[in-house]
């Protein structure tokens, strides 16, 4: 279980997180929605330890990773698989290379088990035979798919999806769907996604948060906050359901 | 000011943390390979060529400086030999490296750095100081002084080319002068291209790591970096040479 206590995080006076409280249980999909810029992917950063919130708690499975000097925190960040924004890929790796890149520091694999379990995940992200392409060589759909094989690869306990479906035509956008909720299903992963497709957002998350002025402003399933009584909330999803 | 500090400090951390997982953690050799072959691959050729082209120039002016004082050309060799080993050697090639070498390892890094890679370590059991930092630090300290090694040579060999050519210089007489260089004269200039290949590096990986702001940031950080370097090369060189007089290593 992740637990964010009045996590504050300002960037040279301008603050982005203000107080900021949200629990989120092992096995579920949470999705959490909010206006560009609203400070999703700051949020995320946060939870995976990559910022330092300026106050308040961020505890995973009981540890208040905010305390935790730089190899502790490194433990815990490896629990974690992260889906980035723009993919991340390392571009000086091709694809084999990127997928095998968590395998080969946090596994006890050898070639050949590295080698089989890429094939593995390739062929899960549908990207079957592509091992050898360099990364210059994609395009942006099989980046990010590229980035959820990667991010798979090392079977984390939490996996947090930054606009995995943002820029992919909607077959691909729909099979990513499928995928995280697949993931979640047969791994048990625990799964924090950030999306502006509210129509998947609340067909597949088990849960929903909306992320407004810095803190989260309503939490439910998709049924409660569909039918949330708060103006502003009824407001955005509308815009997004026109 | 303030920022100059906290800049400064923060560059020092990372220094020594480089430093400290060098000798504690376990070091990324494929990598390391692979950035010294780059450095290589980047560099030798400038490097041949300035060194050359220096060692060239040198031939011809103190040549011509000698002629026009004592009306023949004398001491071209170990003129060139010690100007050569001691300075030009190590801090041109220092300085060619910096803008081809230590340019692109700043941009590269910082490239990383604006389109997440860098965040993308954490959660696959890397980090920064491991994965980027150790593996170019260890080969910037192997590469730099092998390329300075290739300068002083080329330098001599266009030194003697110009020399013999354009001067009529024997060249019996320019082997003999150049065979007086000690080993404390290329001690010398080795010691000091080992510092700055740690001070090319720590300022090209930091400026890297440290960069904000998009493609626009990655342009930003990398002449940042190239200048940073370049100042700080020829500052210490000073000191260091005085450092290194006093040591009696000449
Ligand atoms: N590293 C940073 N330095 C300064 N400001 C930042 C940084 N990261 C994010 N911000 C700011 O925080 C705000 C929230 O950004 P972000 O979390 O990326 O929004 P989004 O909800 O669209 O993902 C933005 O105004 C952004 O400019
Ligand atoms: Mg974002």
């Amino acid at each position: 279980m992740i637990q964010l206590k009045n996590v504050h995080k300002n960037f040279e006076g301008k603050p982005v997180l203000r107080g900021l409280n949200l629990e989120i249980y092992d096995g579920e999909i949470i999705t959490i929605i909010g206006a560009s810029g609203a400070g999703k992917s700051v949020l995320f950063k946060n939870i995976v330890g990559l910022m330092k919130p300026d106050s308040g708690e961020i505890i995973v499975d009981g540890v208040d990773i905010t305390k935790l000097d730089e190899d502790e925190l490194h433990k815990v960040q490896t629990k974690f698989g992260m889906l980035f924004q723009g993919a991340a890929l390392f571009d000086s790796l091709n694809v084999y290379e990127n997928v095998a890149f968590g395998l080969r520091r946090l596994t006890n694999m050898n070639e050949v088990q590295i080698k089989r379990k890429v094939a593995e995940l390739l062929e899960v992200v549908n990207l079957s035979g592509t091992q050898n392409l360099p990364v210059s060589a994609l395009s942006g759909g099989m980046k990010k798919r590229v980035g959820l094989a990667r991010a798979l690869a090392t079977s984390p306990k939490y996996l947090l999806y930054d606009e995995p479906t943002t820029g992919l035509d909607p077959i691909l956008a729909d099979s990513i769907n499928k995928l995280i909720v697949k993931v979640n299903k047969q791994l048990k992963v625990t799964s924090i996604v950030v999306t502006h497709d509210m129509k998947s957002g609340f067909e597949i998350s088990h849960r929903i948060a909306f992320l407004s002025d810095g803190v989260i402003k309503e939490t439910g399933t998709p049924d409660e906050i569909k039918n949330s009584k708060l103006e502003e909330l009824r407001k955005f999803i509308s815009l997004y359901f026109q | 000011m303030k920022k100059f500090f906290i800049n400064f400090g923060n560059a020092v951390m990372v220094f020594y943390k480089t430093i400290t997982s060098i000798f504690t953690k376990r070091i990324e050799w494929d990598t390391t390979l692979e950035q010294i072959v780059k450095i290589g691959n980047e560099s030798l050729p400038l490097v041949i060529l300035c060194g050359a082209f220096t060692g060239m120039v040198f031939a011809l002016q103190v040549g011509e400086t000698s002629i026009s004082i004592f009306n023949e050309p004398i001491y071209i060799g170990l003129s060139l030999a010690y100007s050569l080993v001691l300075e030009l050697g190590p801090v041109l090639t220092s300085l060619v490296v910096t803008g081809r070498a230590g340019a692109a390892m700043t941009a590269e890094i910082g490239t990383m750095k604006v389109t997440e890679q860098i965040d993308a370590l954490y959660t696959l059991g890397s980090e920064p100081i491991s994965y980027i930092f150790v593996p170019r630090f260890i080969a910037f300290f192997v590469s730099l002084p092998i390329l300075v090694l290739f300068a002083d040579c080329s330098g001599i060999l266009g030194g003697l080319v110009v020399a013999k050519l354009k001067l009529g210089y024997p060249i019996s007489k320019y082997w003999e002068e150049i065979r007086t260089l000690g080993i404390s004269t290329f001690s010398h200039g080795i010691l000091k291209s080992f510092v700055f290949a740690l001070l090319i590096v720590w300022i090209a990986c930091y400026n890297g790591i440290e960069t904000k702001g998009g493609a626009e940031g990655v342009g930003k950080a990398t002449t940042k970096s190239v200048v940073v370097s370049m100042v700080f090369i020829l500052v210490t060189d000073y000191f260091l040479t005085s450092l290194l007089l006093s040591f009696g290593i000449v």
